[in-house]
């Protein structure tokens, strides 16, 4: 196993993706949470592009969409953190705290 | 770039990555774990640009750590600012049991994907803006506007859900 090849790549990602979830599983801060959910965004872009880079020949479209993939999971990602912070501060004006455990009722 | 400097760059890149990412889960300040997930998207970007997908890293330089960040951190000041007040606490034993799950987990993803037999390919670096770009107004086009009209109304919409309402007289 060499060192900069694809396992190194795809253990990176793996690694991101845990820690991610373990971040969405353990806080009670919503924003805490939300930063778990961007680490695995990124673990999931970052397994597309290191596939991109190491498929056959690089500059196959099937080898190119792989960054394509990527731009969309940034892009998806910078709509879901607006939409997301948007609810947690309307959330907040509404329970004066930003923890979810106290976020139990349907109708304020 | 010569062999040696590439795999010192990416030792480098690849061990901020992991120590950042660790430092978000554990820190308990929520600013310091914002600080730690900057260094993260960072390094990130530093990768992708060392797998050649210079685009894609410049974007993630872009977007997330300047954007995406920043919000974050105006979300943690308008919310529970620096000096969070107490949050209740999980049980320390579920804690550990979700901190086992999550450790297993990965032991088991890493157990796979050193056991899968990938076909190592050591191809030199070619530059894939243009072809990105290329792929961007041709094959994918539509799902490309389609996605520039998502952002807009999830911009809105966000704008929509804080704005305080107006009383009508």
């Amino acid at each position: 196993m060499e060192m900069a090849g694809l396992h190194s790549y795809l253990l990176i990602a793996a690694f991101l993706f845990c820690a991610g979830s373990a971040c969405v599983l353990m806080k009670r801060n919503v924003i805490h949470m939300l930063m778990g959910v961007e680490l695995i965004f990124n673990a999931s872009a970052l397994n597309f592009v290191a596939f991109s880079r190491f498929a056959p020949s690089q500059l196959d479209v099937f080898a190119i969409s792989g960054q394509v993939v990527a731009l969309f999971v940034i892009v998806l990602a910078a709509a879901e953190a607006a939409v997301a912070l948007a609810l947690v501060l309307s959330l907040f004006q509404m329970i004066k705290s930003s923890d979810v455990s106290k976020m139990s009722s349907l109708k304020g | 770039m010569s062999t040696h400097l590439h795999h010192f760059m990416f030792a480098l890149f690849a061990c901020s990555t992991l120590a950042s990412a660790l430092l978000v889960v554990l820190l308990k300040n929520i600013l310091h774990a914002a600080v730690a997930l900057f260094l993260c998207l960072g390094s990130i970007a530093a990768l992708y640009i060392l797998l050649g997908a210079d685009f894609v890293g410049v974007s993630q330089l872009l977007i997330y750590a300047g954007g995406i960040l920043v919000l974050l951190i105006f979300g943690i000041f308008l919310t529970s600012g620096i000096y969070q007040k107490k949050e209740s606490d999980m049980p320390w034993i579920l804690k550990g049991l979700i901190g086992m799950l999550t450790v297993g987990f990965f032991g088991f993803l890493a157990w796979i994907i050193v056991h899968v037999p990938f076909a190592s390919i050591d191809a030199p670096y070619v530059p894939t803006t243009r072809a990105l770009g290329e792929l961007l107004l041709s094959k994918y086009l539509l799902p490309f506007e389609l996605i520039s009209l998502l952002l807009l109304f999830a911009l809105i919409g966000a704008a929509m859900v804080v704005r305080k309402e107006v009383k009508s007289q």
